[in-house]
């Protein structure tokens, strides 16, 4: 039995030493010399290690798969590849005309197009995905990458010992985060061990990782495309956000100094005097990654870069009754708010419509200092329609978002409050539409989307048929208005007394708990 | 129905020269040459280390996360999520790793030096600093037998 394993091993270490001729007749090497082969029309280029132009021989790539299996795998219907010279996997971004699927990658092409659409970059996605298998290698002795085809990547996994090609496996539960947000923690290892007060490493580690100092040519190997020479800008944002945040963190990058705008200039200055891949108008696109990292991912916070709120000076905590927070929609309503808060010792918000995040981020934690873990009761004074409703869902949502209790939500402006003449001549249309049967018509400037919400919030949040008013018309048909109670049509006796009340009872709720 | 039974037969003694004859050849030519990496360059997808460059493999977790560390004599450091275990079980038909301790597994081709005192240390080529108690007693009369050929 060992006979014959000691035969084949014979026989392998003495595959290296076989010869093969140039088809010219000028070059004779060894097998050991041969990084790659590369197949074509008639005959087949050897790639020998550290010579930069192949060596074309006779015998056809099939035939040299068969010969030096053990040594070689075939990588693709072209390619044969020395398996214990490969030393790196990369990702493969396929050009499109590129005959035999090779990719010219190394160091990435002089003036690549640098543009994509939202269409791009759902290709990319659907490609990425179908092609996961496909890579290219990296191979000691040689400049250039060989491609692996889906067809042959089963027998290039089993050669190089891993499960898959695109990612290596087992990974770390935060990298494998990362890397489905198409996020790079560039340098990490680095950054967790440095010190932030040590000028010169710091000035080390920034050199070699800012993003916003890469080459274009180095930016194409981290935020290409798939399938296309083009870069991912939403991606490439994306990774410059969160290497922004990183870095504030660990305290090697100031914080903004300004507003959300003032970082986008620090980011597009950077980015025009090292590779100019960005225009000024994408300053759009840099507002939406910033939302969606934020509001949706919720990765961190606006707070988190040192952007200054605009609504800093609308808004105060309590001293008496800081977990008592009046939350006016607003900002004419602002004297009134801050005097009654400051009647009832409360805090009080002034929201100016749909309340900013960072504004809540602030005010959440300004709240928290002085409150601790009890919950907040919330006082809202917004209109009486969808909007104002859309208002008290987004502040009390804001705010549990960022950690605190909200005990109890308490409308200060509802149906109730207004008597039938007040109601009858306060009242504006919020949506007309029009009604056949089960058939309705948004009519102009109205939306569907806005019918729909109004109808909703007739039947689930106020129910006062004062608000609903039905007209006939031709046909069998109907017109129907659906109206809404400005805030500032309220007594404001009436909503001083709501209010005044409401947090003496949180007083005596609290007392008892 | 009376089910057939199929043994399988016992191998044959093997004959001490040819399973040495084997061992020397797997010496020179080891079945596994590299080994995936983490990649030093975020470009990557993963990074293969030649494992003939390897001094030796251990577990870290000074950067927030517990790894599996593979040093290279250059002094460059290279992770793999791997626990060791994991690691020690792909290259048990490896000639020249060898497991240490519970935290070593050491490239016997490397070692340079070593000394046995209260601590086991060990020297490796290309690495100026020693790896303090690098063999257990658990694992030592496997590292001496190893040396001793």
């Amino acid at each position: 039995m060992s006979g014959d394993i000691i035969a084949g091993a014979v026989d392998r270490l003495a595959l290296w030493d076989r010869h093969f001729v140039a088809k010219d007749g000028r070059r004779v090497f060894r097998v050991r010399e041969v990084a790659a082969f590369q197949g074509g029309k008639g005959s087949t280029l050897a790639w020998l290690a550290g010579e930069p132009a192949p060596v074309e021989i006779a015998t056809p790539i099939e035939v040299l798969a068969r010969q030096l299996s053990g040594h070689f795998t075939r990588t693709h219907r072209y390619h044969l590849v020395a398996t214990d010279r490969v030393r790196a996997v990369f990702n493969r971004y396929p050009d499109s005309g590129s005959a035999s699927g090779r990719e010219e990658t190394a160091g990435g092409p002089a003036s690549p197009p640098i543009e994509e659409s939202e269409a791009d970059l759902k290709a990319d996605e659907v490609l990425r995905r179908a092609a996961i298998d496909e890579c290219e290698l990296e191979v000691e002795g040689s400049a250039r990458r060989v491609p692996v085809s889906a067809l042959y990547a089963k027998s290039v996994k089993k050669a190089l010992g891993v499960t898959a090609l695109h990612v290596l496996l087992p990974e770390h539960v935060d990298d494998r985060k990362l890397r489905l947000y198409g996020l790079i923690d560039f340098g990490w290892r680095e950054l967790y061990r440095l010190d932030a007060t040590d000028g010169a490493a710091v000035a080390a580690f920034r050199a070699a990782w800012d993003i916003r100092k890469f080459s274009r040519a180095r930016m194409l190997t981290y935020f290409r495309q798939f399938g296309v020479n083009r870069l991912n800008k939403r991606r490439l944002m994306k990774n410059i956000v969160y290497q922004l945040w990183r870095w504030i963190r660990k305290g090697i990058e100031e914080p903004s100094d300004g507003n959300i705008r003032s970082m986008w200039y620090r980011i597009k200055g950077a980015l025009s005097h090292h590779s100019d891949v960005l225009d000024p108008g994408d300053v759009d696109l840099y507002y939406d990654v910033l939302r969606e990292m934020i509001e949706d991912r919720r990765l961190f916070r606006y707070k988190d870069f040192g952007f200054m709120d605009m609504s800093e000076p609308y808004r105060a905590v309590g001293a008496k009754r800081p977990e008592v927070v009046l939350a006016v929609e607003k900002l004419g309503q602002f004297h009134f708010a801050r005097t009654l808060a400051g009647m009832a010792g409360a805090s009080f918000i002034c929201l100016k419509g749909e309340p900013a995040v960072i504004s809540i981020e602030y005010f959440t934690d300004e709240l928290r200092a002085a409150v601790g873990e009890r919950p907040v009761t919330v006082f809202f004074m917004t209109d009486l329609d969808p909007a104002g409703a859309s208002i008290q869902r987004s502040l009390t949502e804001g705010l549990k978002k960022q950690g605190l209790t909200v005990g109890r939500v308490v409308r200060l402006v509802e149906p109730s409050i207004f008597a039938d003449d007040v109601a009858m001549f306060s009242k504006y249309p919020v949506v007309r539409f029009e009604v056949k049967g089960t058939q309705i018509k948004p009519l102009k400037p109205a939306r569907m989307s806005q019918v729909t919400k109004a109808r909703d919030w007739l039947a689930n949040d106020v129910q006062d048929p004062r608000l609903y008013t039905e007209q006939a018309a031709e046909g069998g048909r109907k017109i129907v208005t659906i109206w809404g109670i400005e805030s500032d049509a309220a007594d404001r006796d009436e909503v001083r007394r709501r209010f005044l009340e409401g947090a003496a009872r949180v007083d005596r709720r609290n007392r008892r708990a | 129905m009376a089910s057939k039974r199929v043994t399988k037969k016992a191998p044959a003694a093997e004959s001490p020269i040819l399973v040495k004859i084997l061992e020397r050849l797997q010496s020179i030519d080891p079945p596994i040459k590299r080994f995936p990496v983490l990649p030093p360059d975020p470009a990557m997808a993963f990074f293969l280390l030649a494992l003939c460059e390897v001094c030796y493999i251990t577990t870290r977790s000074d950067a927030g996360r517990a790894e599996t560390a593979l040093v290279t004599s250059s002094g460059a450091t290279f992770y793999t999520n791997l626990g060791l275990d994991a690691v020690a079980k792909r290259l048990k038909d490896h000639p020249h790793f060898l497991r240490t301790s519970r935290f070593y597994i050491v490239n016997m081709a490397k070692v340079q030096g070593y000394r046995i005192s209260n601590a086991r240390d060990l020297w490796f080529d290309g690495l100026d600093k020693p790896v303090v108690n690098a063999v257990t007693a658990t694992y030592l009369p496997a590292f001496e037998a190893w040396l001793s050929g």
